[in-house]
């Protein structure tokens, strides 16, 4: 019977940068999650916005985490060789003294920031509204992919020697001693401490354990996703924010795509597109920008953030001593994950020393990406390069095949999509769909019909045509 | 009588008027010959062409009835054609010959 | 990779434009992303092609292969498949394929790509995304291609012409097609599919309604739908449910034109704005089939890439003749567009195609530039799903030439 040092409940960008956090220091852990991928939750719906950290109330963990988590997202990424668009963010309005608040925020905060006058910001943003006439800006505001970024943690946590298990709905939670028993659907696991970082079930896990249930208030953000080279949109373009949040914003992504939104409305578990946050989201964003075509969007989704108070909540459980409860990250989550990570290992009394011969992850590189030479050695070996699968973002079967053959193994569509872009340009998959589904098949040696969108029962097909009776 | 349809015979989707008086019936609105053929095809005995697949060995062949077959057969007629499991199907192939004694035969339309 | 003409898209409108090209004395690469020659017609198995060209009523995948093989057989044409074209640039085509990276030298250019189809992101569809909103095309590849069953309770949104050949298809199949929604008060498809694939299997049409709300976590579990009003905001005291697994998106077609993104468009086709030679805005690029306008009849798609290839034929060969003045073709009242969006001054006939904006009945249609007729025809009745063709004289015409209802 293995016993492991900690069980990491949740692969969201938290639970993944815990668990590669613990992997590292040479712990044994087990990072499980429900869904037939990791990045599922509010982790593959979000503004991908690594924040600076001038906006949270000083003195908060939200501004502590949120300061250092982003200092260490850039040789993280490096390390994982993820990309990370360092485009800068302006706050934008016409009230000098609500830039000013924020601006003496982000000097508290130890942030790097600038007032703007007119001229400078509309020099930057042309198309902007042209009663915008000051700005904030962030130089160290920087986009990222959040499901690329939180997939590579967890690959790096997998190759170093942590455990991640897929579809492990956990039933029963006991302890015996100082143990803990996870009953999952995929076997028991037997660990020493485990961190509560499911996110949106955080309640259902924390009753599971028997440590301390929180409010959590569910918030739903509506997010519209352009086509590359529609929108004049250089950096992040914030409004000035409101106790709602950020507001409806403007941001490029690291793709060449650009999001707008979010919504922030009460909501249940359901990420649904709705009427009202569509309207809502075009008419901010037009206060912003006046010459917004929304009939440039190529995708709408939605993403729920869980609300616990003001601030993060991470904390040992007093009720059952060896559980880590982490609830309510909303933003700024995804810039702090590292720093949580940190937090965490330290609650756990974990020493901070890494372990030596870590094993360096393999970045996700695609044919379309790779150098003159490296195309033509690799098509030599292996033909499949030379077969397109994705028009819109010029994926071939070859790269497919190779996220396939990755130590995470996902059989979803979505999971495909999320770590190639196949499916997620403008055709939005009426060309590859079948044809990422096939090599799927192939790879995992599954019938057609059983791939996967996302999750369990989002099978693609219902059936063969003229199937046996 | 007098009935409006849309012709069927090829995508013009011409507006026909028929009309049956005293066992005589005409037809207008038609843009060619076929239209005629058509209107007094449907009033009597309505037919149309059937196209489906047939299952093969590695999936599926796209199929068609070599003429149009009577509107009520349809649903027989694709059942026949479920029945089958080919090896393989060559384009052109008759597949049944003289389906539900229609006249007409199936014959494979996929040609790869 | 050098040559004179490369022609991008192996459906009919690319196979068409290879075979006029060569046959007009250009050598010609045809450049194909998919397998095999023949586009979306390999999944068209329905009857209904080749009337007008071949005077023969064929499949999608028989008209297809008749092309296919004069291409295989024609030395001039060099096809390549499994390759993508990635980029345009003052007639240099980069593609990507079997060798990865490479580029073509050409003298002339024609872009027969086709369209796209519009997904639930284009038109904003609220509620969830699970699985089981497909658009037609993809429904198509899956059943006629895959030998896939997409579901067994089916919506179709939009009466686009492959929506409601899809009915057709799914209820021969065995599924429930539960009903059809469209937002316009008329059919965007072909009155003969919706008599032949929805009246004669009892598949209702509604009008003037939509889907207000997709429901379904991983798979489609139903669907909130009703009227709408006038700017086709939702009726929300209209609203219903309906139980179905599958939601069919046949909500129209967009021009596959980012390839070519600086070229001038056509803001009601999305397709490039072309000359009696089918030539856009620079002289050695060219366009035709789906990705100029939406077709109904491919045989008309075949028509028109014979002469586009010819013209690009020609233009590579030196050999296009210089030009008078241009002048500029207008749609006027009733009228959503007319193509070619100019004529040449000078004497001969010249064919308009163009589809109307309303449902027209017993009404003529006329060409004038001023108050001079070029040219009349009568409709007995014209609906905007269905192209319409007019063809006049062009002589006597000195300036704008206005195609309307009278």
């Amino acid at each position: 019977m293995k016993i492991f040092d900690c069980v990491v409940i949740g692969g969201g960008v938290v639970g993944a940068a815990i668990f590669n956090k613990i992997v590292r220091l040479g712990k044994s852990c087990v990072l499980l999650d429900k869904a037939s991928d990791v990045a599922t939750g509010a982790s593959k719906a979000n503004s991908g916005i690594v924040h600076a950290g001038y906006d949270p109330k000083p003195g908060t963990l939200k501004a502590k985490l949120n300061v250092r988590g982003a200092k260490l997202f850039p040789q993280i990424c490096k390390r994982l060789g993820v990309k990370l668009n360092c485009c800068g963010a302006l706050v934008v309005g016409d009230d000098k003294e609500k830039i000013l608040e924020l601006y003496n925020r982000g000097l508290q905060n130890k942030v790097k920031v600038e007032i703007w006058d007119k001229k400078k910001l509309h020099e930057k943003v042309p198309k902007l509204n042209a009663n915008l006439n000051v700005a904030l800006w962030a130089e160290d505001s920087k986009t990222v992919s959040p499901y690329l970024f939180t997939i590579g943690l967890v690959e790096e946590g997998m190759i170093n020697g942590g455990k991640v298990l897929l579809e492990a709905d956990i039933s029963a939670i006991s302890k015996d001693g100082d143990v803990f028993k996870i009953e999952t659907q995929r076997g028991m696991i037997y660990s020493k401490s485990v961190v509560n970082s499911a996110g949106a079930g955080y309640n259902q896990i924390a009753r599971l354990l028997g440590s301390e249930t929180k409010k959590i208030q569910l918030r739903r953000g509506e997010y519209f996703v352009f086509d590359k080279n529609t929108l004049d949109v250089p950096c992040t373009i914030f409004p000035l924010p409101t106790d709602l949040g950020k507001g409806v914003l403007l941001t490029p992504t690291v793709d060449g795509n650009f999001l707008v939104g979010p919504t922030s409305a009460p909501s249940d578990d359901v990420t649904a597109v709705t009427k009202t946050g569509l309207d809502e989201i075009r008419q901010k964003a037009h206060l912003l920008m006046p010459d917004i075509d929304f009939r440039n969007t190529i995708r709408q989704f939605s993403g729920i953030r869980t609300i616990c108070g003001d601030d993060f909540v991470i904390e040992k459980s007093r009720k059952v001593p060896g559980v880590v409860n982490l609830a309510g990250i909303c933003s700024p989550g995804l810039s702090s994950a590292p720093a949580i990570a940190e937090m965490v290992i330290n609650l756990l009394g974990y020493s901070t020393k890494e372990k030596d011969n870590l094993k360096k992850i393999q970045p996700y590189v695609m044919f379309k990406n790779m150098s003159k030479r490296q195309q033509k050695e690799i098509l030599k070996t292996d033909p499949s390069f030379g077969q397109i699968v994705c028009k819109c973002e010029k994926i071939t079967k070859g790269d497919i095949l190779a996220v396939l053959k990755r130590p995470l193994k996902i059989k979803s569509v979505d999971a495909i999509k999320r770590r190639t872009n196949a499916g997620m340009g403008r055709c939005q998959g009426g060309f590859c769909f079948t044809k990422v589904v096939k090599a799927i098949a192939q790879e995992r040696k599954i019938e057609y019909k059983n791939v996967l969108k996302e999750n369990r029962g989002s099978f693609v097909a219902v059936g063969d045509i003229r199937e046996e009776e | 009588m007098e009935r409006q349809m849309i012709c069927i015979m090829c995508p013009m989707g011409c507006n026909l008027t028929v009309k049956e008086q005293d066992g005589q019936i005409t037809v207008t609105g038609n843009g060619c010959n076929r239209g005629v053929v058509f209107a007094k095809e449907e009033i009597s005995c309505p037919k149309r062409i059937v196209t489906t697949s047939v299952k093969t060995k590695n999936g599926v062949k796209s199929v068609k009835t070599t003429a149009s077959i009577p509107k009520s057969l349809i649903f027989d007629c694709v059942k026949e054609i479920e029945k089958l499991r080919l090896k393989d199907a060559k384009f052109g192939q008759i597949i049944i010959k003289n389906v539900l004694n229609t006249g007409a035969d199936v014959v494979v339309t996929a040609n790869e | 990779m050098k040559t004179q003409v490369v022609v991008i898209g192996g459906g009919p409108a690319g196979m068409c434009a290879a075979l006029s090209a060569s046959k007009t004395g250009a050598k010609v690469v045809l450049v194909e992303r998919d397998e095999v020659l023949g586009g979306i017609l390999n999944q068209c198995i329905h009857n209904g092609f080749g009337l007008h060209y071949f005077h023969e009523e064929l499949t999608g995948p028989e008209f297809a292969h008749r092309f296919r093989i004069m291409v295989e057989a024609d030395k001039n044409i060099k096809v390549l498949t499994n390759t993508l074209v990635t980029k345009i640039e003052d007639k240099k085509v980069q593609i990507m394929g079997k060798n990865g990276f490479e580029e073509i030298e050409a003298q002339a250019v024609v872009l027969a790509m086709g369209c796209r189809e519009r997904t639930a992101g284009n038109i904003s569809l609220c509620g969830t995304r699970p699985m089981g909103i497909v658009t037609a095309g993809v429904a198509q590849k899956m059943v006629n291609i895959d030998g896939k069953m997409i579901g067994k309770d089916i919506v179709i949104l939009g009466s686009g012409d492959i929506g409601l050949i899809m009915a057709r298809r799914l209820t021969l199949e065995g599924a429930k097609v539960h009903a059809v929604f469209e937002i316009n008060s008329t059919s965007s498809g072909l009155r003969r599919n919706i008599m032949q694939c929805l009246e004669d299997f009892d598949i209702p049409l509604f009008f003037n309604t939509t889907i207000f709300e997709v429901v379904g976590k991983d798979r489609v579990e139903g669907v909130y739908y009703g009227q709408v009003d006038k700017n086709f905001q939702p009726i929300e005291s209209t609203r219903k449910f309906l139980k179905c697994d599958t939601v069919v998106l046949s909500v129209g077609l967009i021009p596959e034109m980012y390839i070519a993104p600086d070229t001038i468009t056509c803001k009601t086709t999305g397709g490039a704005i072309v000359n009696e030679f089918y030539q856009t805005d620079k002289p050695w690029l060219f366009c035709c089939g789906n990705i100029l306008h939406v077709h109904d009849l491919v045989d008309n798609v075949a028509l028109e890439a014979e002469q586009a290839g010819k013209f690009a034929s020609l233009y590579a060969l030196g050999k296009l003749p210089t030009q008078s003045k241009s002048l500029p073709v207008v749609a006027g009242e009733g009228v959503s567009y007319v193509l070619p969006y100019s004529v040449f001054e000078g004497q001969g006939k010249v064919e308009f195609k163009l589809r109307l904006k309303t449902k027209v009945v017993r009404k003529n249609l006329v060409a004038k530039c001023g108050a001079n007729i070029l040219g009349k025809k009568f409709v007995l009745a014209g609906v905007p799903g269905e192209m319409l063709k007019f063809e006049i004289e062009k002589n006597g015409a000195s300036d704008k030439i206005v195609v309307e209802i009278e």
